[in-house]
């Protein structure tokens, strides 16, 4: 009798103790989530880092490009637009699987080259008003190898 | 087997366990990578590409944002002007800025600064954020519960809420933040505003490698945090350089 009470109190104490660890493991800034009761109950969770994990990257980088447009990459690596680590990627100026739909409107080379007040003289800036207004950029200058520029196209001064 | 016995192969399997446990402690605190962010503010152009590839990459709702720039204006009296039209996503070609008395000026992108004493983890109710191995503060949206404390507790305005005609239905009315693409840095990829900075302005990179670009600027040059005194430890460094 008394070796059974003895057993009863072991088994009490170490349930209440592993409860206590799962309590005490749950709260507190650091929380370290071990999902016992779901698994238990055979629900599927996903930890925090699957969760943050589990997407599909959307921008692929420039090697993913080469594969089918290795002409223009070509271009582009020995142009001014590339200049080692610090370079102007495909996908900043085609975005993410957007090859088609790239903008060759002069506001999106003006986002980078215009000569607005604060910007750092590391790059070529641009007056936007004075340098040949209203004409699209891309007719002089081919933006995989924007310099020199294409020689100037007749009558477009 | 007498009762000797069996004690002494109890003393032995604890002195086995205690030595595994202490041994799994002490490795679990030193984590492999442990992740830093340099902004060189000498070579933000203020473009906005950050910003818009931030969106394309993770599906951020219009109206809100993971990352900003914004533009600061020095004034020769000291005063300072902060601006940030459409938080910098079109660029600030089009937004030009009144030169009045102007002694300086620069373009500060901004984003969650990973801080190591983070206060939106201290507050959350119910767990639904906490802070991964690598450093990065990372959502678990199958908790979160919407109350929005952590979004006030933020001191750098990092966190937002899903808006409820969200895309995906089970975000909606969820907190998001940065977490420096996490699904891009665990493929080995550079978050995708690093990827797209066409001036090498935004650094990423492993604070424990010495060799990595951010330990270089961290050790070399001199940065800073924003908000140092709030005592929140950010891992955002910036480098300011001689502008200031």
């Amino acid at each position: 009798m008394k070796k059974k009470i003895f057993c009863l109190l072991i088994a009490f104490s170490l349930i209440s103790t592993s409860f206590a660890a799962v309590y005490a493991l749950e709260i507190g800034p650091y929380s370290i989530d071990l999902g016992i009761i779901d698994r238990i109950l055979g629900i599927k969770v996903f930890s925090p880092e699957e969760q943050n994990i589990n997407k599909e990257p959307a921008f692929k980088g420039n090697e993913f490009c080469r594969e089918c447009h290795n002409s223009e990459y070509t271009q582009w690596t020995s142009s001014r637009h590339n200049l080692g680590a610090r370079a102007v990627d495909c996908e900043t100026c085609h975005g993410p699987d957007r090859t088609e739909n790239v903008d060759m409107s002069r506001d999106n080379c003006e986002s980078c080259h215009a000569d607005i007040p604060f910007r750092p003289n590391m790059l070529v800036k641009v007056d936007m008003d004075g340098h040949y207004p209203g004409v699209e950029c891309a007719k002089c200058h081919n933006p995989h190898s924007p310099w020199p520029p294409k020689a100037v196209i007749a009558g477009g001064d | 087997m007498d009762r000797r016995d069996f004690i002494k192969l109890g003393i032995k399997a604890a002195i086995v366990a205690g030595g595994l446990s202490a041994g799994y402690t002490v490795s679990s605190l030193r984590p492999k990578n442990y992740y830093g962010f340099v902004v060189d503010i000498t070579r933000c152009i203020g473009c906005g590409k950050c910003v818009e590839a931030c969106r394309a990459e993770n599906s951020v709702p219009i109206g809100e944002y993971r990352t900003w720039v914004e533009r600061y204006i020095i004034k020769n009296n000291g005063e300072v002007m902060v601006d940030s039209p459409r938080m910098g996503e079109e660029g600030y070609a089009r937004y030009p800025p009144s030169l009045e008395d102007v002694k300086t000026g620069f373009f500060l992108p901004k984003l969650c600064n990973q801080c190591d004493d983070p206060p939106c983890v201290n507050v959350c109710p119910v767990g639904a954020t906490k802070k991964s191995s690598d450093g990065v503060i990372i959502m678990d949206w199958d908790k979160c519960i919407g109350c929005g404390y952590c979004v006030q507790a933020c001191p750098y305005g990092a966190r937002y809420m899903y808006p409820d005609d969200y895309q995906v239905k089970e975000l909606r009315g969820k907190v998001d933040k940065c977490n420096w693409c996490y699904h891009r840095v665990q493929r080995g990829l550079k978050p995708a505003c690093v990827h797209v900075c066409p001036t090498g302005a935004r650094v990423f990179g492993d604070l424990t490698d010495v060799n990595s670009q951010v330990s270089q600027y961290v050790r070399r040059f001199k940065t800073e945090v924003l908000r140092p005194e709030l005592k929140t430890i950010p891992k955002v460094y910036y480098y300011s350089g001689n502008i200031l």
